[in-house]
């Protein structure tokens, strides 16, 4: 009996907090939106795939009866074949082109089943994103498993000669991407992103530990009645502000230090029974990384995560000076860590051009600002950088003037007030 | 300003939101030197009263002025001319009673001054080796005291204390006024405190001023109180201005 009413209590308890409902609400719209945007951009994508399946550009770089076969064969079953005698005449008019390179009917009529026919191809992007990069590649792809399947049948009709299998091959090796106006292979274009979702997700990351610090640090002032005596102490309130902020980023710091050394031993400790290389793997690919994108690699995410430390900070502290509590302190800076690190990514899942308008987005975001610089270095656009770390620094000033006015103000001491329906009587 | 007066509230309103009357049209001097106790029923507007003289709440219409400072105009002037023990003081659960009270008082004073400070607070807070424990481990009395050294130790100009000794047991009850006067007689800190012991206002208090629903019904010496309205005892007093 008693345990129902227990039970009962602690729902409640939770469910009468203002503050979860909001965080409620606010999880519920940021999934809502994330899946909205997230959908045009793939809708777009899809579209725009639609239109390059419609016609095959294609570049012959060895002419042969075999592939000229192949093409007509590849005309008459799939889609309108055009010919081009150039790669670039070919992607002055399409976003890609496929390459019959020399060695093409060598590898084809081998006996030595290791040796393949290849193909090339080049893809024009206007934006380095996930979904152009992967939409694109699919429709190459998909060219290439089309002449995989008309290779056989073509050879039986050219040499009346049945031969085995072989599968037409389009390693990430062969395919080049123009974008920006430079050649970059797709394994650069890969490695590029990927670094860049990491560094989005790091910088978000540590940013929703320092916010969540300041939020509850500041409200667990409050639980433990020293705010106000340390309000009436002569200290000018912006000092305590930015206190408050300093001190959350050493915290947020030293907690990703050690998530990421903890991090590392993990996989090291995972990877030493089976294989000592695997160590080694990972710092290879960091490596790599950093050497693709030269010495800034390093300015590319300490820079946005110096900005967006002190950001995340003042957002902490003006959650924290407004909340009664530490548990509504940390009930409303959960989901503002969903944000940093959702719509972060986000952004470079959808086929978002980076222009002034999104690097305004960006920066009002930090964590972004990562892909910005390098999306500025590699068009030779400084201007986004500039607009995108303006946006961040302005922003960060202005929460922090904002924590600063919160904090000369009544609201520090009596909390923010929530609209009751309840009539309170005068008098 | 005359230099004689220590705070000056004039017509000083305070309604919070949702339309709660905290403190309305409230108007009384302190005089430098002076013990004053705010006295009323709980929710008359003492607190308020308290922390809009200590900067920590903005009064909606009329002001406070400490020592000719004006506390909305100049609240970081007033803060150095005063400190204030909250109704509900506590410290921060991890540190330790000593590190609370060398941190209070760095905010204010540092090198020699701030020793002297530190020691001198140890010595009003009387908790000997409990210092060195986290305040978690503190009793609410042991807390208030704490508190309370701190904010004696610094000497400010003016003294607000809400309601010092609740919590405290007779004995520490007793010492706490004792120093409290020990330190308006030895350094003439003017004090301005609330209390709901009749008896501690008695014998504390040069002057009383009664709040009744945020707006002050009498003020006077015990004195005078008591023979303008024919009682023999504050509490006496208390009850017939409340009528
Ligand atoms: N944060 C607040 N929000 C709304 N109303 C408040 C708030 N704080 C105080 N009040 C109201 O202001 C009035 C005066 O309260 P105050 O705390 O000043 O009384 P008090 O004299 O100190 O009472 P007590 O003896 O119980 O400490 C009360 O009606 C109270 O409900
Ligand atoms: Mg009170």
């Amino acid at each position: 009996m008693a345990l129902r009413h227990l039970v009962i209590r602690e729902i409640k308890v939770t469910l009468k907090n203002p503050a979860f409902i909001a965080s409620l609400i606010l999880l519920f719209v940021f999934y809502a939106a994330v899946g909205g945007v997230t959908r045009v951009g793939v809708s777009q994508s899809v579209e725009e795939v639609r239109k390059m399946a419609m016609r095959i550009p294609v570049v012959v770089e060895e002419s042969s009866p075999l592939i000229k076969a192949l093409l007509l064969n590849l005309n008459a079953s799939v889609s309108n074949v055009k010919l081009y005698q150039s790669v670039d005449e070919a992607l002055s008019e399409n976003s890609y082109v496929v390459v019959f390179p020399k060695g093409f009917t060598e590898g084809a009529l081998a006996q030595d089943m290791q040796k393949v026919p290849m193909l090339k191809a080049v893809i024009k992007l206007d934006s380095l994103s996930q979904v152009s990069v992967q939409s694109r590649v699919s429709v190459v792809q998909s060219v290439r498993q089309v002449v995989s399947r008309l290779l056989p049948v073509t050879l039986t009709q050219l040499f009346n000669i049945t031969i085995t299998q072989k599968e037409v091959a389009l390693p990430d090796q062969n395919i080049a991407t123009i974008v920006y106006n430079r050649v970059l292979g797709l394994t650069e274009v890969n490695s590029i992103l990927g670094f860049s979702v990491a560094a989005i997700f790091v910088v978000a990351f540590v940013m929703g530990i320092a916010t969540s610090y300041a939020a509850t640090n500041t409200a667990m002032e409050k639980v433990e009645k020293a705010f106000e005596m340390l309000l009436a102490q002569p200290v000018p309130r912006r000092e305590i502000v930015l206190a408050k902020i300093l001190g959350s980023i050493a915290l947020a710091l030293l907690n990703a230090a050690v998530v990421l050394i903890a991090v590392l031993v993990m996989i090291y400790l995972m990877a030493s029974p089976a294989s000592s290389t695997t160590g080694n793997g990972v710092a290879t690919v960091i490596g790599f990384d950093v050497a693709l994108l030269g010495k800034n690699a390093i300015t590319y995410i300490v820079l946005p995560l110096t900005i967006g430390l002190i950001y995340s900070g003042a957002i902490g502290v003006v959650l924290g000076s407004v909340s009664p509590d530490e548990r509504t302190a940390s009930v409303l800076s959960m989901p503002i860590t969903f944000l940093y690190i959702g719509l972060g990514i986000a952004g470079m899942f959808l086929s978002l051009p980076i222009n002034p308008v999104t690097a305004v987005i960006y920066g009002v975001l930090v964590a972004p600002l990562p892909y910005v610089f390098i999306i500025s270095e590699l068009s030779k656009n400084p201007e986004l950088l500039a607009i995108g770390m303006g946006t961040a620094i302005t922003l960060c000033i202005m929460v922090i003037a904002i924590a600063i006015i919160i904090f000369n103000r009544d609201i520090v001491i009596l909390g923010i007030r929530l609209p009751r329906r309840r009539k309170i009587e005068l008098e | 300003m005359s230099s004689g007066v220590a705070v000056e509230v004039r017509n000083l309103t305070k309604v919070y939101g949702g339309g709660v009357v905290g403190v309305s049209d409230l108007t009384f001097a302190i005089r430098e030197g002076e013990i004053y106790g705010l006295i009323g029923p709980n929710g008359s507007g003492k607190t308020t009263t308290l922390r809009i003289i200590a900067t920590l709440i903005k009064p909606t219409s009329g002001f406070a002025k400490v020592f000719g400072v004006d506390v909305v105009k100049e609240p970081l002037k007033v803060r150095q001319l005063v400190n204030y023990l909250p109704e509900e003081a506590g410290a921060y659960r991890d540190l330790t009673g000593y590190d609370f009270i060398r941190f209070m008082l760095s905010l204010r004073f540092s090198g020699r001054r701030l020793e002297e400070a530190v020691s001198e607070a140890i010595e009003i807070a009387g908790l000997g080796s409990t210092l060195k424990r986290p305040v978690r481990t503190y009793s609410k009395g042991m807390k208030r005291l704490l508190a309370l050294s701190t904010v004696l130790a610094s000497r400010p100009r003016l003294l607000i204390l809400d309601e010092p000794t609740t919590g405290l047991d007779v004995e520490r009850s007793i010492q706490v006024r004792q120093i409290i006067a020990r330190y308006n007689r030895e350094y003439g800190i003017t004090v301005l405190l609330s209390s709901h012991n009749m008896l501690e206002v008695e014998n504390l208090c040069h002057r009383v001023g009664i709040l009744y629903r945020g707006k002050l019904v009498a003020e006077g010496s015990v004195e005078e109180l008591k023979v303008r309205t024919g009682s023999r005892n504050l509490e006496e007093v208390f009850m017939r201005v409340r009528g």
